[in-house]
């Protein structure tokens, strides 16, 4: 429940408040090319702050996002096959021309990864009262969660000697440039996104992420798109919050009894009641009940 | 020496206060949504009811046993078997057989207790009261609104959202005073027992609940409600089921949390453009735009995609509501 509706506000609202302080408050345009949470979290922190926001989009983006980046207040420029393509524009033809002009990349930045590790010490501080926790879930897209996640855990490790929690890295199947770096022994681009979890859907993870995802307390999953899709629907019965798959791919470790034989080996089931498993339910805007219909309409018999 | 006290947490949290980008364009104001839906028990229950069982059992003492029990099939049943759990303290629900398959089980999920009994409430309650309660001396009986201890717990949601809203300029003239804040209480017809009171000038009990929204389903307010809904700053208002059941919708559609129809008759004034004239009539629209309003999403559990789909099909062509 963040403002923008997604995690990724910790980290962009981060590098842009920096942008500002360096800026000594002098007027900043903000430019990002997402055409999803990212765009919507730098679209929303521009709204807070004051400050002008342009947000160029490829022609995939859907209307119901094209929609909410307006809603912020933002100015929104629909162009360009894909984010690749929408990402030239942006660089070649706005960000020149525009003197007050800070370029906000979607996860890539050391800054973000600073925000995002307030997740990770709220989680610690939340979770204190109940006896700490034993494993984290989050998904991986460009990485950045998964990088604000194992810095703030090598931080603690290093600082008490405490054993580190266990991180499970979920992708969908078709966005898995993760897992695919870590199989292939090199950090890889896939060659296309076939995967319905578009907020996934980037080629070429982060070098940190990459790197961060070698060490041994995290592993790599990579789940189906209906796996994803149908765990969005029973999280929306049981919890009632609507996520996109991107998010539903997480919880579905938990549906499909994934995480129970990944974390809980050799465990009784009796220590494994005990375990305290914390998922970051990253949430995203690319949902509504209508998505989540059409999930159970094409997905319902697969899983 | 006395036992060590099982330990405890405090049984609700602190709840975010974010502005919503889509209802404040509807309304034409900055609209504010405190989401009470994240609390443990689903709904803003969790605060009284597990500010009323934390009180009992400092006064009880913390070392003795205890023994909770409430007769609410709805979100105050939630309430008691969650707080239950973070409090360490067995608890027993026992509701009517006409309670809902989809509560009987969220509370089993919960791990209550439950015990189903009697066709409507009042037999459960009696049963509770007679058969249960009378027979433990360890037993404390929660109520699911009509005591202080649970109003004080409620009191917690306004602590929080004076702290969150105060960097937003809010409620202050251009003097430094500040401006009272107006409370508009809401109500669905067939569950408008505040209203009807505050039309005859006294209590009244309604003859039967026939609003879909039954968790208003109260049919006489409590007295220290009706005293409060005299005052000056406090509006009452009474939607119909159709506005609740799309408020439900289109909250769905534009926040992606799911809510009852107790709680979306809230945000059905937005919808319908009716806000402005029901609290602010003598603002201006420039005005009225730099106002801030929040709308307290109480939540509720009783709420599934299903029934969404049920509220769209069944009420969209009986409301006029923006697109």
């Amino acid at each position: 429940m963040q403002p923008s509706g997604s995690f990724k506000i910790r980290g962009i609202g981060n590098l842009m408040k920096t942008a500002i302080r360096r800026n000594k408050g002098e007027p900043i345009h903000f430019y990002c090319s997402s055409g999803g949470n990212a765009g919507l979290a730098c679209a929303t922190v521009a709204r807070m702050v004051g400050h002008e926001a342009t947000i160029v989009v490829p022609r995939s983006t859907s209307q119901l996002l094209v929609k909410k980046l307006k809603d912020e207040g933002a100015e929104v420029q629909q162009l360009g096959e894909d984010l690749a393509a929408a990402d030239l524009y942006l660089r070649k033809e706005l960000i020149g021309c525009d003197p007050n002009a800070f370029y906000v990349p979607p996860f890539d930045h050391p800054l973000i990864w600073a925000g995002q590790e307030t997740l990770l010490g709220e989680v610690e501080q939340q979770m204190a009262e109940r006896g700490g926790f034993d494993a984290v879930v989050c998904s991986v897209g460009g990485g950045s969660m998964l990088i604000g996640i194992q810095q703030t855990i090598k931080k603690k490790v290093a600082s008490t000697r405490e054993k580190a929690p266990l991180v499970l890295a979920v992708e969908t199947r078709g966005a898995e440039s993760l897992n695919a770096s870590l199989l292939a022994g090199r950090h890889i681009t896939l060659d296309k996104i076939t995967s319905i979890a578009t907020s996934l859907g980037v080629s070429k993870v982060a070098e940190r992420a990459y790197r961060l995802a070698q060490e041994p307390n995290v592993r790599s999953v990579v789940l189906s798109d209906a796996e994803a899709a149908m765990a969005c629907v029973r999280f929306a019965d049981e919890e009632r919050i609507l996520v996109e798959t991107s998010c539903g791919v997480s919880l579905a470790t938990v549906y499909n009894g994934v995480l129970k034989k990944l974390l809980g080996a050799g465990m009784s089931e009796e220590d494994w009641s005990r375990t305290r498993v914390v998922i970051s339910v990253c949430g995203g805007s690319d949902v509504s009940p209508e998505r989540i219909k059409e999930y159970r309409k094409r997905y319902g018999e697969e899983v | 020496m006395s036992l060590d006290a099982p330990p405890t947490r405090t049984p609700w949290i602190q709840t975010p206060c974010l502005r919503s980008a889509a209802l404040s364009l509807e309304a034409g104001c900055n609209i504010y949504l405190k989401l009470e839906n994240l609390q443990p028990s689903g709904s803003f229950k969790s605060r009284g009811i597990g500010h009323l069982m934390s009180r009992a059992i400092s006064t009880h003492g913390p070392s003795k046993p205890i023994h909770f029990y409430c007769s609410s099939g709805g979100n105050a049943g939630l309430a008691c078997a969650t707080a239950a759990i973070s409090l360490q303290r067995p608890a027993t629900i026992v509701v009517p057989l006409s309670t809902s398959p989809l509560m009987i089980e969220k509370l089993k999920t919960m791990g209550a207790d439950v015990v189903q009994i009697g066709d409507h409430w009042s037999e459960a309650d009696k049963y509770l009261r007679e058969q249960l309660l009378e027979k433990d001396k360890d037993g404390v009986y929660v109520p699911p609104f009509d005591h202080e201890d649970v109003w004080a717990g409620h009191s917690t949601l306004i602590e929080e959202l004076e702290e969150q809203m105060s960097g937003s300029g809010a409620g202050r003239l251009e003097d430094g005073d500040r401006r009272a804040v107006k409370v508009l209480a809401m109500e669905t017809a067939g569950a408008d027992s505040l209203a009807k009171a505050l039309e005859k000038g006294e209590l009244v009990t309604l003859p039967a609940i026939t609003s879909i929204a039954t968790s208003l389903g109260a049919a006489r307010v409590c007295q220290k409600a009706f005293d409060w809904g005299q005052r000056r700053d406090v509006t009452s208002y009474v939607s119909s089921d159709a506005e609740a059941a799309m408020g439900c919708v289109r909250l769905a559609d534009d926040e992606r949390i799911m809510v009852e129809a107790a709680c979306g008759v809230n945000v059905a004034p937005i919808y319908t453009g009716k806000l402005p004239s029901i609290l602010f009539p003598e603002l201006s629209k420039e005005e009225f735009g730099k106002l801030n309003i929040v709308v307290v999403v109480c939540g509720g559990s009783n709420v599934t995609l299903a029934i969404l789909e049920k509220y769209r099909i069944g009420y969209a062509k009986d409301v006029v509501m923006s697109k």
